[in-house]
């Protein structure tokens, strides 16, 4: 009688207990993500990384829980960069995360194992980044943006903001990847018979040099190539071309915001989201090599209103009517 | 008392097959019972798992299927959304509108429908008039003749025109879109159409938790799937099984019929598609099998445990009622059990309320007519008991009355050849008269025989033990039987012993004579030997003799009353075989262990094991029999005999007279006062028969003549009755008392001790 009663106590709490022991707690892993940026973590940079932050939270990832953020500026100084890609390098995190052609760079020199995603890189097969589009093969994958692409849709901007310009001036700098692109305004204002003055400006001096030279050059646009160190000098250009009246073409939103005339370019934080997006698959174990490099699919085009009042520009309707926010 | 260990041999005799028996019943009404509520469980079960993983089957292939074809209508209506919103472009003809015109709608397109990254216009000739891009600088009147391209022709002869699936670098899925106007002259609109939009519907078709749903064009490669790195890596799914079979599929959706496949990753998968006819592409839904059938094993899992459940419940209930049915049955096992063992006042106690308890009364019932037909056998066989009670009891009475009669002639004859050997009889009469004397002799000893029997079967003989030497006992055996062995020319040899016993002198004193004297009977030649010897348990006293010996199967025989070893006439000269009875019989009474060890031929042995005393130094001094005071002169002495039978009478009175006694005889109480109180002497002694005349008895006639002269006189009883309440009267009274018949030396040596006794108590 004893003995049967036992046996079935012990039946009854093994079926009890059975789901108990399945859901045994595993060790929680932690992720160290690097995170590299050229900028000053300014208010307006750290908003990349907390749209970044927030992204990876949706699908998982609790700062302090399960993920470390290990981040580095550069204050706007590339020079900088190659030390702190190190830096990061050497802290062996799972992922890192970047953005610009002159950042990946730096990384890439400093590490072909650990995994990176990259944003905003015009030409990531041209740079070295990736083998293809399609499969990147390296450590390195991410997102690009259309970069020298664009070049020919800027001036043909500038042409409808400005019918009778002939003259287009062209910031660059010695960030890598303008060269690429000034040969493509080149190329592309042959179509349209403008004539292309490069102006280089490496640091705010430059800029004011820069902007002083253009005023004798009767510029009717500029074109503002992105990426550092203009990225990080975007205010202070708007507040020269304002100073010039000179219509500024923007390569994104952010300069536009500072000032700038308009851009026309891929939604940087769309970016940086599905930067996240990348980390998460990486982090959960699949290769950044067989991660394909996704290209922006929304060009946005924003134009500043107040600028064009200061600069007593009239925007052609053709051309608000396609714009995605006319700011005001 | 006998009865209860009578049913407790019953019962551990039957014990261990009644077990089986009751092991089997229950097993087998329980496997029974749960066999069959187990399989009628289990079938129930069984099939309700059959039924519900069929019908969970049919609803997960239904809705699969209708996922797969809720998201081809999806990303139908995108394309076709895309078409409606081209079809704006393509309404007016090249005439009725500028190219400036023209190119603004064109451009508020493209801000419209993000998929279309490019837009040609062409017009009626198949000569492209403008070109918008979102990357490339917009082209007007440039004129490039597509009149012979595909996307034209088709569209102007369809109106509409769906190109393959091509990937920009290698990398983004695009299609050329085409569309001509109602009218010709509005020409016809090419759109490049980048189809990675088409993740947004498809990523936001939820198939389960882990399913997805993905889309693949007519060659099987993939164009849009929620993972989007797949489709930029430009993955080809033709090999895949359910890709195959949806190319080929009649109607191009998925039959209703389950058919499991394997995805890319290769984990099993429950696929469904579904045709976009438009653009020949198939919607493709994949559920993995493991959460497909998820909610079958969840249900699977209740209805298993709910089955276990219902076993347990099942199998404790089958167990439960079997008991039940069972135990009444044991019960009724039981008690029969016990009834059959003998206990027949038992009864049944079983309260089911049904037949067995009517079963149980039924027992109970003939149990009850057993009982009392036993009892009325025990009170027979009672009855019969106490009837041979009585009928031995009539034996004994009529034994002792025939030994008494018997004695009276024996007794008389005793004293007259007593009297008669005192004449001087003529030289021829003396053998004549030796023979008689011899005769009489035997027959007195048959008469001491039978007595003793009797007084020791009537439980008569009282034990007076103490402690005495062995070795005077000893001494007068041998004396009294060395004469006789020697004129039989035998050697009678009595080993010393030094040991004293504890035991009646007497009546030990009986046995060993008894014995002897049989050793003496039956040894022609060789020698007798007494010895003694100390053993654990005491003393054993051991009598050896070279006779004939005893055949082991006659040894237990020889014990037994009139028994004769070679006597089979039965020759009453040797005796009437009661020897040994009566030595059992009094070894017995002495606790004392006979045994006898002895072969044909080689002689016997005779022990007796006595306890021993070992205080023997404290010993009393010897009270046995003094030597018979044969010399004691009885010449004058005054003797009273009554008697009330006149030839014992006579001849007492001859024999007494013969040895010089005064002798007063008398027939009854009254006479021998009368007779004895005209003397002037007081008598000086007494010998009385115990029954007299009437009811008057020995005792009261001493105790009258006593009281008459007022002297104890010394007296005592002659008795022929060997009835055993007269002895006991007998030796109630302290009286000396001689058995019937009389040896005249006997009463001689009898009168001559109380005389004696009386004589010196006089000094």
């Amino acid at each position: 009688m004893k003995n049967r009663r036992k046996w079935l106590i012990v039946l009854g709490s093994a079926i009890l207990l059975a789901p108990c022991i399945a859901v045994a707690q595993q060790p929680k892993k932690i992720y160290r993500v690097g995170w590299l940026s050229v900028n000053i973590p300014t208010a307006k940079s750290a908003v990349y990384f907390e749209v970044f932050k927030q992204a990876l939270r949706e699908l998982g990832y609790v700062e302090g829980q399960n993920v470390i953020f290990e981040k580095r500026w550069a204050d706007g100084k590339t020079e900088r960069l190659p030390a702190l890609a190190a830096e990061l390098v050497a802290l062996n995190p799972h992922v890192i995360v970047s953005s610009t052609t002159t950042a990946m760079q730096a990384l890439h020199q400093a590490t072909t194992t650990i995994p990176i995603v990259m944003t905003n890189v015009s030409d990531p097969v041209g740079s070295g980044f990736a083998a293809s589009l399609a499969h990147p093969g390296g450590n390195i994958t991410g997102l690009s943006d259309f970069g020298v692409d664009l070049a020919a849709k800027k001036l043909e901007l500038i042409r409808e903001l400005v019918p009778r310009a002939n003259r287009i001036g062209v910031l660059t700098s010695d960030n890598p990847v303008h060269p690429a692109e000034l040969n493509g305004m080149r190329n592309s204002a042959k179509l349209l018979g403008f004539t292309i003055l490069p102006l280089r400006a490496q640091t705010v001096d430059d800029l004011d040099h820069a902007f002083a030279s253009m005023t004798k050059e009767n510029l009717a646009a500029l074109i503002v190539l992105g990426g550092p160190p203009h990225s990080s000098q975007r205010e202070r250009i708007a507040e020269l071309a304002v100073q010039a009246k000179l219509p500024t073409i923007c390569p994104i939103r952010d300069y536009v915001e500072a000032g700038g005339l308009l851009s026309y370019g891929p939604n940087i934080l769309q970016q940086y989201k599905l930067a996240a997006t990348y980390a998460d698959k990486i982090l959960k174990g699949a290769k950044p090599g067989d991660l394909p490099v996704e290209q922006p699919t929304r060009l946005e085009l924003i134009i500043n209103g107040k600028t064009a009042k200061a600069i007593e520009l009239q925007v052609p309707v053709s051309l608000l009517v396609r714009a995605d926010e006319v700011i005001q | 008392m006998s009865e209860h260990a009578a049913s407790g041999v019953a019962t551990s005799a039957s014990q261990s097959p009644s077990n089986i028996v009751k092991g089997r019943l229950f097993r087998r009404y329980a496997v029974f019972f749960i066999g069959v509520v187990c399989v009628s469980l289990l079938a129930n079960g069984v099939f309700g798992i059959w039924y519900s993983y069929r019908e969970h089957e049919a609803s997960l292939v239904r809705i699969q299927r209708e996922q797969a074809v809720a998201a081809a209508a999806k990303i139908d209506q995108f394309i076709a959304g895309v078409e409606s919103q081209l079809g704006w472009t393509v309404q007016l003809p090249w005439s009725a509108q500028t190219m400036e015109q023209r190119r603004f709608d064109a451009q508020r397109l493209l801000r419209q429908v993000s998929a279309i990254t490019e837009l040609a216009q062409v017009d009626a000739d198949g000569r492209e008039q403008l070109h918008v891009s979102r990357l490339a600088m917009d082209v007007m009147g440039r004129g490039k003749d597509l009149s012979g391209e595909a996307k034209f022709i088709e569209a102007r002869q369809h109106r509409v025109y769906y190109g393959p699936v091509y990937f920009h670098r290698g990398s983004e899925p695009y299609m050329t879109l085409a569309l001509a106007g109602a009218l010709r002259e509005a020409g016809v609109s090419i759109a490049e159409l980048n189809l990675k939009l088409i993740w947004d519907v498809v990523s936001q078709i939820k198939v389960g938790e882990h399913g997805r749903a993905y889309v693949v064009d007519a060659q099987g490669r993939l164009i849009a799937h929620p993972d989007i790195g797949l489709v930029l890596r430009n993955t080809d799914l033709s090999h895949l099984d359910q890709v195959r079979r949806a190319r080929a599929a009649e109607g191009g959706i998925s039959p209703r019929q389950i058919h499991t496949s394997f995805d890319a990753d290769g984990q099993p998968v429950l696929p469904a598609f579904a045709p976009i006819s438009r653009l020949g592409w198939q919607v493709m839904i994949e559920l993995p099998l493991e959460e497909a059938y998820a909610p079958v094993y969840a249900s699977l899992l209740a209805i298993g445990l709910l089955l276990l459940g219902g076993l347990v419940v099942a199998i404790v209930a089958s167990v439960v009622l079997a008991r039940k049915m069972v135990m009444p049955i044991q019960a009724l096992q039981r008690s029969a059990e016990r009834i059959g063992g003998g206990m027949l006042d038992h009864r049944i106690d079983i309260a089911s309320g049904d037949e067995l308890e009517a079963l149980g009364n039924q027992f109970n019932n003939m149990a009850g007519r057993l009982q009392e037909s036993y009892a009325t056998l025990e009170h027979k066989v009672e009855e019969r008991t106490h009837q041979l009670d009585l009928a031995n009891q009539a034996k004994s009475r009529f034994l002792a009355a025939a030994s008494h009669d018997l004695r009276q002639p024996m007794h008389a004859l005793n004293l007259y050849l007593g009297a008669l050997a005192a004449y001087d009889l003529p030289e021829p009469a003396r053998p004549v008269l030796a023979n008689v004397r011899h005769c009489a002799q035997t027959m007195d000893e048959m008469f001491r025989a039978l007595l003793d029997i009797s007084r020791l079967d009537a439980s008569v003989v009282e034990t007076s033990i103490e402690v005495f030497a062995i070795a005077s006992l000893l001494d007068r055996i041998r004396m009294e039987f060395a004469p006789q062995a020697q004129a039989k020319g035998l050697v009678l040899r009595v080993a010393p012993c030094s040991a004293f016993v504890r035991s009646d002198p007497a009546l030990l004193g009986r046995v060993l004579s008894n014995l002897v004297s049989n050793a003496v009977r039956y040894t022609v030649r060789g020698k007798i030997l007494i010895g003694c010897r100390r053993t654990p348990q005491g003393l054993r006293l051991a009598i050896y003799d070279t006779g004939p010996g005893i055949a082991s199967d006659q040894q237990r025989a020889v014990f037994e009353e009139f028994y004769q070893v070679d006597n089979p006439g039965r020759d009453r000269a040797q005796g009437l075989g009661l020897g040994l009875a009566i030595v059992q019989r009094l070894a017995n009474l002495l606790d004392a262990r006979l045994t006898l060890r002895s072969e044909a031929g080689r002689g016997s042995c005779f022990a007796i094991e006595l306890p021993v005393a070992h205080d023997g130094g404290a010993a009393p001094g010897h009270r046995l029999l003094a030597p018979a005071a044969a010399g004691v002169d009885l010449t004058g002495a005054l003797v009273v005999v009554v008697e009330d039978e006149q030839t014992i009478l006579d001849a007492t009175r001859a024999l007494l007279e013969q040895w010089g006694c005064t002798v007063i005889a008398a027939v009854s109480g009254a006479d021998a006062i009368a007779q004895a109180s005209t003397g002037a002497r007081v008598p000086d002694a007494i010998v009385c028969d115990y029954r007299l005349r009437g009811d008057e008895i020995g005792i009261d006639v001493i105790a009258q003549l006593r009281g008459e002269f007022n002297c104890d006189i010394p007296a005592l009883l002659i008795t022929g009755d060997t009835a055993p309440d007269r002895i006991q009267a007998i030796q109630a009274s302290g009286l000396p008392v001689l058995h019937k018949p009389l040896q005249e030396n006997v009463l001689r040596k009898a009168l001559s001790q109380l005389l004696d006794t009386n004589s010196l108590r006089k000094d």
